[in-house]
């Protein structure tokens, strides 16, 4: 299926399963996905993952909503348990074996993104190792001088936000110098298909949850 | 009114992949406190406490370009580099993202994107609190929970927003100003 799509696909999903509460359309989101990510051999590691990641906050909405109440709503507490695996797998089923870079894209390219957007995401994301590195020379500088920075401290971010400044006016003069002018039309190279049958999926899936999230308890 | 140009994008994904990270960073503060409060059946309470933490993207953002969009897309990005690296919420970062950015840019447009000030900053808090407490009254099922217990839960997700995405936020704005890296 199109990134794109599949990204709407799910957000959909979980937003009509945020509002809505239904256990067997919960339950039929979690098989699928599960049928959908086997068929795509997830890693043995991103499955352990999948299950006990979530593992904390639905066994704390499990316990509010079960014990919390003056009376006790079984039914209820499942919902909001299984509905927090709805929203991990459906995010899992759009990331699988999928790069940033083709989504970004796709949403250029088939859901008219203007293309400062998409250059403006791509060049950020392309600086990802690299500011994932400036966070930790920021911290180990400051240990050097005998100064902690840690995750609440104005100075390690402030010095993030400097160190970013300066990456983005680097990467624009970059981009410009390639030639790239905002709000101009741009010739693709690598080109994302999205065809009928993508759309045709795309109704078949949603409208067969909305289904059971609407007729089913 | 002026628009977002790519630098300024460039630099909204930057901020936002700093935050994504500090955000994945946090979730195990977020798993510790949600294991310490469950047997008090306030487990999602953890959600409330930490919430000023994820939503510090955007009004950092907001305070340092200025512009309108500024705040919805370093926060709606920030919870999309989460969702990408491994965040435990799936694609509800994304919608929490889409919350958290609205409450923030509501708390901007209503200061007419004109001042950026304590006000403004109480107006990002509000407007986020109201929002995201608004979709957790129907997604977490807050609205299940006793006047009291939901009372509670508002009060100490306006705190934490007030601490981390004001207090906190305001402090490195004014560094970053004093460093005059930035021309608004």
């Amino acid at each position: 299926m199109n990134p794109g799509v599949k990204l709407l696909l799910a957000i959909l999903i979980a937003f009509l399963a945020s509002i809505n509460a239904s256990l067997t359309a919960n339950l039929a989101v979690i098989i699928g996905g599960c049928l959908y990510l086997l068929f795509k051999k997830l890693t043995w590691r991103r499955w352990l993952l999948l299950i006990f990641l979530p593992l904390p906050a639905a066994a704390a909405i499990f316990s509010a909503i079960y014990w919390g109440k003056t009376h006790t709503s079984l039914q209820y507490a499942l919902i909001l348990t299984t509905r927090i695996y709805v929203f991990v797998i459906a995010g899992t089923c759009v990331g699988v074996h999928l790069s940033p870079t083709t989504l970004v894209r796709s949403l250029e390219q088939n859901f008219h993104l203007p293309s400062k957007y998409a250059y403006g995401i791509l060049a950020g994301l392309n600086l990802f190792p690299q500011m994932q590195r400036a966070v930790k020379v920021i911290r180990a500088a400051g240990d050097m001088r005998g100064e902690f920075l840690s995750w609440w401290s104005p100075r390690l971010y402030f010095k993030a936000c400097v160190t970013a400044i300066s990456a983005a006016e680097n990467l624009t003069q970059g981009l410009q110098a390639a030639a790239f002018i905002e709000d101009q039309p741009r010739s693709v190279i690598a080109s994302v298909s999205l065809t009928k049958k993508d759309w045709q999926e795309f109704s078949l899936i949603l409208a067969s949850f909305c289904l059971l999230l609407f007729t089913c308890p | 009114m002026q628009k977002l140009h790519v630098k300024d994008i460039i630099f909204l994904t930057l901020i936002s992949i700093i935050f994504g990270l500090i955000y994945l960073g946090t979730d195990f503060i977020y798993d510790g406190l949600t294991i310490a409060l469950t047997p008090f059946k306030l487990g999602p309470l953890a959600n409330d406490i930490m919430l000023g933490i994820w939503c510090m993207a955007g009004p950092l953002a907001g305070l340092i370009i200025r512009k309108p969009g500024a705040g919805f897309l370093a926060e709606f990005l920030g919870a999309a580099v989460e969702l990408a690296i491994g965040g435990q919420w799936g694609v509800a970062n994304l919608l929490s993202g889409l919350t958290q950015g609205l409450g923030v840019e509501l708390g901007f447009a209503l200061c007419r994107y004109r001042r950026y000030d304590w006000l403004t900053l109480i107006s990002t808090t509000t407007m986020t609190a109201l929002v995201t407490f608004a979709y957790d009254l129907v997604k977490n099922g807050y609205s299940h929970f006793a006047p009291a217990l939901i009372a509670l839960y508002f009060c100490v997700r306006w705190l934490s927003l007030f601490i981390f995405s004001g207090i906190l936020v305001k402090a490195i704005a004014q560094l970053v100003a004093k460093s005059q890296q930035v021309r608004p």
